[in-house]
């Protein structure tokens, strides 16, 4: 009985560990890059060693008072200039490193005085009280750190792990993954099988346990090792790891004695076993009832109400305990550590991340208790839970009125509720809407007043207009007050005017050439904000643009992999094709189904990129000027209006996803399972681009449908790539009905 | 013993003509003739034999190498979908959509063999109570028993009314009752249609076949109505009339 290889050696588990890990990976570089690239992340990490380097050696006084001058001069450069922005963040972040060390013995001293001053209060003070305790208690636990020495070091390298809980819930879809697995085989009807055979019982009981140990393991230590090793290969160093925790702002609320490095490995174990306490608690979830989904179910439910209880309970709530014994305080226990919070407890005050931790192997033991019980004890046939009496009734009464649908509603029926394609639609509208973010031109070079100035003289652009602005630039000139060095104000009302004229000056030479490249084409001059248009329409700008796209890709593989691999999966072919419309008919409804997603997808991208653009630079100005008018096209021998040329940009990005489609679906057909043409489909379409996005290296990006649905900068170098990509739409339809008519 | 009585004018003929299919250099039918008309035709033949293959010619599930199959005295495959119209097919394996109910994979059959909805829906209700599937039409067919998929099948291949079927072991699996069930209910079927009925186990047609077919190593060994066999071979049954004509026992 190979459990263990039957699980672990599992295509789907390996592929969602693996996949897991990588975006996991993926996403921690992008937060630590400017540009979401290898390269600039590892330069970035590069520079705060240096800037930590330059100050390690000053006092702590000395090194801000460094820092500060360093940031000065920084911000007084052209934003524009490549690194400045870089030198302002990584400053700023050193300074507060540097300033917690100067001020954490002040904190910790004013936690003692504050006790003092509130117990001689007369309405603190009554001793027993709750708020006493917790005085008592907080100066006590604090009081043991007086007298700690603090040390300089690369922070960062440590905290940019605990920027995001990405990892933590990752580790909980992959604990889910496995119990749903291991559940499986009672879908297979193999339960009853070994429930039988001798030492099926108890023995199975306890290998599952081992199983969902070595699962979490695996889970806790692949994310997050790997993302500690990213770390490690960024920053080349973590310092002194013997240096005290709280050297660490981020850990400034543990009161405990301990070094950098212990805590890191505490932690690490701690994490392990949470992990396991997670999948025990899913794994008696599920499997105390006798149906798989609604196990799931419930496990579904379990988890949002634990959800809505850790994050949702305040502070001062009388049911605050419940968010330190809660499931997600094990899931994700980012809060717990850089927060201190007393609860009451048995007349106490308590810290609750005590409890959490404390209560954690009193919790494994009555779970694994329960695991273990429920696996041996259960018989595979119960009596009819009479939830699920409820739902079979109610199956039968809605069954008859709901079946009926034309042919192309059952092959929508397939692909969204079958294959659960719903979900990864709600998922697409929730990363759209929540989580992209708005195209910002990459060189931003245009201020503020520059933007004032173009919607001040927005219009049809002609002589009289640029005389207008001519007018108004002398009168800003007459009227520059002498720059007085000795008087602050007047110099600091100097400043304003003079950016107001340089701001206006270059409107005026970018009117002056829009003019004369729009009377070269021929057409009507516009002047208007170019922002939006620049952003929108800028090649630099195609990042933004590529993760619309992976976006999209992403969702379209998800969604029509299984649409021909299924039939072959439930060996329906030849019953198909035996009726009247099984063949021609049938095809071609799967494939206008297939496309009816595939424009839902593209309508959702499209739509929240207007939702978003719009929500955040008003309405588009002037769609009907001609392209020409925005400075990067000026030298475009196309004649169309700007609307008309967005419009053709989304509409290729149309043509790319549906040839990308076509592709998909080709490959779905050769396949005999789902989840192989999944896996087929991600190791070929999705994983040179994403891999080319963290390595931030174009050519490997060109084996993608990625540059196709990024548009723009393939557009204007290669546009005849969309008649290739057209024909090879074509091609793949044509060899995906050959094959279809092959059949058996 | 008493043959059904057949309505012969009524439905046209199925004729194979010196059907021949290869897989890879395998021979799976070697030069197949026969006139299937109206009634129940019996096909037996040992595992390997080659029945489904002759029965995915006529469903053209593979492709034809060489030789004709007519309907009616037309090609099928010039027909093409006016004889699929016609054509009720159940295949060994027990192909379909474990996450459909079973009312609902039939809806879907129906919608793909064009079948009008009112007609379909009562035609379904009638089904699923003679293979008695009624109490159990609105599960998932993923947690159906091996007979109740088949029987599932079967009403599939009976949707429309076709006047041709092609039942590949359509016993397979199933309990006495239903056995003796499905046995009545293709007797009084098959009066007025051409079905074709693959079985290893003789006793499935020996009361209800007009004539059988028995196929060995691809090769066409006789064929004949029930008693006609009997009396080739001097046997008592149809089994063993069969077990004597396939070689493995003398009489
Ligand atoms: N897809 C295939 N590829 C290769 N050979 C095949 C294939 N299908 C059938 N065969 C071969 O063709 C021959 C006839 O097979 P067929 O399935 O028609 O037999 P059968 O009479 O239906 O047998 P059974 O009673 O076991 O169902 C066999 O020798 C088999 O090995
Ligand atoms: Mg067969």
């Amino acid at each position: 009985m190979n459990e263990r290889r039957r699980v672990f050696r599992n295509r789907y588990w390996i592929t969602a560990l693996l996949g897991m890990g990588l975006l996991v990976v993926l996403l921690y570089v992008q937060s630590q890059s400017v540009d979401g690239g290898l390269s600039s992340a590892r330069s970035r990490a590069e520079r705060y060693q240096d800037l930590l380097a330059e100050t390690s050696d000053l006092d702590e006084q000395t090194a801000v008072t460094y820092l500060q001058e360093k940031l000065a001069v920084a911000q007084t450069q052209l934003p524009d200039q490549a690194d400045t922005e870089l030198t302002v963040q990584l400053c700023q972040q050193l300074i507060s490193q540097y300033e917690h060390l100067l001020n954490y013995p002040d904190e910790l001293q004013e936690i003692q005085e504050q006790a003092l001053h509130l117990s001689s209060i007369s309405i603190f003070n009554r001793s027993g009280s709750f708020s006493q305790r917790n005085i008592e208690r907080t100066a006590r636990d604090f009081g043991r750190l007086s007298g700690l020495k603090l040390q300089i070091g690369p922070d960062l390298a440590v905290t940019s792990l605990f920027s995001s809980q990405l990892a933590d819930y990752a580790v909980l879809l992959l604990l889910l993954i496995l119990v749903n697995m291991i559940l499986q085989e009672r879908k297979r009807g193999l339960w009853t099988l070994i429930h039988a055979a001798p030492g099926g019982r108890g023995r199975l009981a306890w290998q599952r346990v081992g199983l969902l140990g070595a699962g979490s393991l695996q889970a806790v230590l692949l994310l997050h090792g790997s993302k500690a090793a990213m770390s490690w290969y960024l920053y080349q160093d973590w310092g002194d790891l013997g240096r005290s925790l709280q050297s660490v702002e981020t850990f400034k609320y543990i009161p405990l004695r301990l070094s950098l490095g212990s805590a890191l490995v505490w932690l690490l174990i701690y994490k392990c076993l949470a992990a396991f306490l997670v999948a025990l608690c899913l794994w008696v979830l599920a499997a105390a009832v006798n149906n798989l989904q609604l196990g799931l179910g419930l496990a579904a439910i379990v988890l949002t109400a634990e959800y809505a209880g850790y994050t949702l309970i305040r502070d001062h709530s009388v049911l605050v305990w419940l968010r330190y014994l809660n499931l997600f305080a094990y899931i994700a226990p980012q809060r717990l550590f850089t927060t201190y919070l007393n609860i009451p407890f048995l007349g106490q005050a308590l810290p609750g991340a005590w409890m959490t931790v404390g209560a954690l192997p009193l919790l494994l033991l009555a779970v694994l208790a329960a695991a273990v019980l429920i696996q041996a004890r259960k018989y595979p046939i119960a009596r009819q839970n009479p939830l699920l009496r409820w739902q079979d009734r109610l199956r039968a009464r809605l069954d008859r009125h709901l079946a009926w649908r034309s042919a192309m509603g059952y092959e929508l029926h397939k692909i969204l509720v079958v294959h659960q394609g719903w979900m990864i639609l709600l998922a697409l509208l929730y990363l759209e809407l929540a989580q992209a973010g708005v195209p910002i031109a990459a060189d931003s070079s245009l201020g503020a007043y520059e933007q004032a100035y173009q919607t001040q003289y927005a219009g049809v652009l002609d002589q009289r207009k640029l005389q207008q602005i001519a007018a108004e630039i002398e009168a800003l000139e007459s009227n520059l007050p002498a720059s007085d060095q000795s008087d602050p104000s007047l110099s600091l009302q100097y400043q304003e005017q003079y950016l107001q004229l340089a701001a206006l000056q270059t409107v005026q030479a970018g009117a002056r050439s829009t003019l004369a490249a729009c009377q070269r084409q021929q057409v009507t001059p516009y002047l208007f904000n170019q922002a939006v248009y620049q952003a929108l329409l800028s090649t630099d700008s195609s990042s933004y643009r590529s993760k619309a796209a992976l976006r999209l890709i992403l969702a379209a593989l998800l969604l029509l992999s299984p649409v021909l691999a299924y039939e072959n999966e439930m060996k329906m072919q030849r019953l198909n094709r035996s009726t009247a419309r099984g063949r021609g008919f049938l095809w071609r409804r799967k494939l206008l189904a297939s496309g009816l997603i595939l424009l839902l997808l593209w309508l959702i991208s499209l739509g929240s990129e207007i939702y978003r653009v719009t929500g955040y630079y008003g309405p588009l100005p002037f769609l009907q000027a001609p392209l020409q008018c925005v400075p990067e096209y000026e030298a475009a021998t196309l004649n169309c209006p700007i609307g008309v040329f967005l419009a053709g940009i989304w509409l290729l990005r149309l043509l790319g996803l549906v040839v990308s489609g076509c592709l998909l679906l080709l490959l779905s057909g050769y396949t005999s399972k789902r989840e192989t043409a999944l896996v087929a489909n991600t190791v070929l379409w999705l994983l040179p681009p994403a891999v080319a996005m963290l390595l931030n290296s174009a050519e490997l990006s060109y084996v993608s449908f990625l540059p196709a649905l990024t548009v723009l900068p393939l557009l204007l170098r290669y546009p005849w790539v969309y008649a290739v990509l057209a024909l090879a739409g074509l091609a793949a339809l044509a060899l995906n009905w050959r094959h279809d008519g092959r059949c058996c | 013993m008493k043959q059904p009585a057949v309505d012969q004018a009524a439905t046209p003929v199925l004729e194979v003509a010196d059907l021949t299919k290869h897989y890879g250099d395998r021979m799976a039918l070697d030069h197949i003739s026969v006139t299937f008309s109206p009634g129940l035709t019996g096909l037996l033949g040992p595992n390997g034999a080659g029945k489904s293959t002759l029965m995915n010619l006529i469903a053209d599930n593979v492709k034809r190498e060489c030789g004709t199959i007519t309907y009616g005295g037309q090609d099928i495959l010039t027909l093409g979908r006016a004889f699929r119209q016609q054509l009720g097919y159940m295949s060994q394996e027990q192909g379909l959509y474990e996450q459909f109910s079973a009312r609902e994979f039939l809806q879907y059959m129906a919608n793909l063999k064009c079948l009008p909805r009112a007609s379909a829906r009562s035609q379904i209700e009638q089904l699923l109570q003679t293979f008695h599937l009624q109490r159990d039409a609105h599960r998932k067919l993923g947690g159906f028993s091996g007979g109740m998929r088949q029987r599932v099948l079967l009403c599939q291949a009976l949707l429309g009314s076709p006047r041709v079927l092609l039942l590949d072991e359509p016993s397979a699996g199933l309990d006495p009752q239903e056995r003796l069930n499905l046995r009545s209910y293709l007797a009084n079927l098959a009066r007025r249609r051409v079905v074709l009925l693959s079985t290893h186990i003789a006793s499935d047609v020996e009361s209800i076949a007009s004539q059988i077919v028995l196929i060995n190593q691809g090769r066409l060994v006789t064929e004949g109505s029930p008693a006609h066999l009997m009396q080739t071979a001097g046997a008592a049954s149809l089994e063993q009339a069969y077990l004597y004509l396939v070689g493995a026992q003398q009489p």
